[in-house]
């Protein structure tokens, strides 16, 4: 008899379940573009150049300083946020499958999860070349980055745990995850650095997402993350994970009748 | 060993209207006052039931009977309000014709995910790619994508897919047919020589020829509760006069729809 130990155990015993789907989401996504995968790194590095032009004057640090940790925080950004407002649809997205066969949640939340490891895998070979440009060198702290990832990617896993149920159930509860995103964005310390601002450093020490971006920019950046945001990394992602498991032990009875 | 057993099984569903399914109106709704009733349907009531291995169930009943749900809640796809459900062995569930086919894909590439979503493993697939390829006739076409494909090529995909991986307990809503003349007559070969493999079947149908050939025993369900269930002859006679008389318009029924407390 399923249970939620047995949905979260299809993650082993199903995988290549997420794991096709995943990759033909990633395929179609990138379906209509000449240049391929990479299509979509090249306009993030576009961007990142365009806006370090004239960011790193307004704000007054060096261009290549400002470009390469523009670049990094861009590239966790998308990643995080992509994992975010995509979580929430990871349920509503599979309706038409989930009416005629049965996909356990964490199998649907690893699908996503696979999609947006492998686009910003693309997306970190674009911004490598980005950060040799500025003059960045791969230094020791650069170990620390698989750990980092791992710790975003289970961040993500749990959001997107916490958040396919709950907008199944609540049709719009998809935008206000929207929404929230985009004002997570401007209060996160991305465009401008921490160091930077008179913000009384409590508000960003209470943003989950800022520990998170520090998992994998600082060491790509050549440094190691602080400790104080490794704890705070590891216990959001914690949280999310647990928070997720009741969701999903909540939801999973229900999920045909919400669909 | 293959068993299926449901004891005692009910199951309602909410009528999840436009109010209930928005976070901003349930949440200022709760503030306000109380859960307010919400439209509860009583799919299926108190149903019990028990299939062995061997046997061919067929499920029979008007529109919206609760045969489909059946199918759902054995297949897993949904969870028992009330009782119990037992399976034991491995259930396939083949309810339509999409299988998780993505017409954006050709048909080789479309044959490894409904696979593994069946549970198969590596030599499975390979053997189920060429067993196909070659099943289908789709010539060049299993190599273009799905969506440029006729309906017939479609059904005939769909029907290789669902007919090339043995199970122990098959669920299937309707039947998977389709095609020219000439297909017909080799669906019929390999589904035969398919279900020979399969323990228990059950089947959701309106077609009675088919039920009465195919099945060993057939179960009537009517307004979520089993009429009657039995040999596929006697049991379709009865439905058939029951249908005549004009679907019991008379009798008394239970109300398939009450009004819950709020959740």
């Amino acid at each position: 008899m399923s249970t939620v130990w047995s949905d979260y155990g299809d993650l082993l015993d199903r995988w290549r379940v997420w794991w096709i789907m995943g990759m033909q989401d990633v395929r179609l996504r990138y379906r209509r573009s000449v240049l391929g995968p990479f299509w979509i790194s090249m306009s993030l590095a576009a961007m990142v150049i365009g806006i370090s032009l004239m960011y790193s004057q307004i704000f007054d640090i060096g261009f290549t300083t400002y470009l390469a940790y523009l670049a990094c925080g861009f590239l966790c950004w998308n990643f995080i946020s992509a994992m975010v407002i995509e979580g929430g649809q990871v349920l509503v997205d599979a309706e038409q499958i989930l009416k005629t066969a049965s996909l356990s949640i964490p199998v649907l939340v690893a699908r996503m999860v696979q999609r947006n490891v492998t686009i910003f895998m693309h997306n970190l070979l674009v911004i490598a070349v980005v950060l040799m440009f500025a003059g960045i060198r791969p230094e020791p702290a650069l170990l620390f980055l698989p750990v980092g990832l791992l710790i975003v990617i289970l961040a993500g896993f749990g959001f997107a745990t916490i958040l396919g149920p709950l907008c199944l159930r609540f049709r719009d509860a998809g935008q206000l995850v929207t929404s929230f995103t985009q004002i997570l964005f401007f209060v996160t310390p991305i465009l401008w650095m921490p160091s930077q601002g008179r913000l009384d450093s409590v508000w960003i020490d209470i943003n989950p997402v800022y520990h998170l971006i520090e998992m994998i920019r600082s060491p790509l950046l050549g440094e190691m993350p602080a400790l104080k945001n490794i704890l705070f990394a590891l216990g959001t992602t914690a949280a999310a994970l647990v928070a997720g498991w009741a969701s999903v032990a909540y939801a999973r009875r229900k999920i045909y009748i919400w669909l | 060993m293959a068993r299926v057993e449901l004891k005692n099984l009910s199951f309602d569903y909410p009528v999840l209207d436009v109010a209930d399914r928005s976070i901003k109106l349930t949440l200022a709704k709760r503030v306000q006052r109380g859960g307010s009733g919400r439209l509860l349907v009583h799919a299926l009531r108190n149903i019990n039931l028990t299939f062995e291995a061997g046997e061919r169930i067929g499920l029979i009943g008007s529109n919206g009977s609760g045969k489909s749900t059946l199918l759902r809640l054995i297949g897993g796809l949904a969870f028992p309000t009330s009782g119990e459900l037992i399976t034991e062995g491995k259930v396939t569930t083949i309810l339509d014709k999409s299988m998780g086919i993505n017409p954006e894909f050709s048909g080789a590439e479309n044959i490894e995910l409904p696979m593994r979503m069946m549970g198969a493993d590596t030599a499975m697939v390979a053997a189920a790619r060429e067993d196909i390829r070659a099943f289908a006739e789709l010539g060049d076409f299993f190599d273009l994508p799905v969506r440029r494909y006729s309906d017939g090529m479609r059904a005939r995909l769909a029907f290789g897919l669902a007919t090339s991986m043995p199970t122990d307990i098959l669920v299937l809503d309707e039947w998977l047919s389709a095609g020219d003349a000439n297909f017909v007559h080799k669906a019929e070969t390999r589904l035969t020589e398919f279900l020979e493999k399969i323990k228990i079947v059950v089947l959701a149908s309106h077609s009675l020829d088919l039920l009465e050939t195919v099945c060993t025993r057939v179960v009537w369900i009517e307004n979520g509760e089993i009429v009657n269930s039995g040999p596929p002859g006697a049991i379709i006679s009865a439905y058939l006069k029951w249908v005549e008389s004009g679907f019991g318009m008379k009798e008394k029924k239970a109300p398939l729809v009450s009004v819950a407390a709020g959740e």
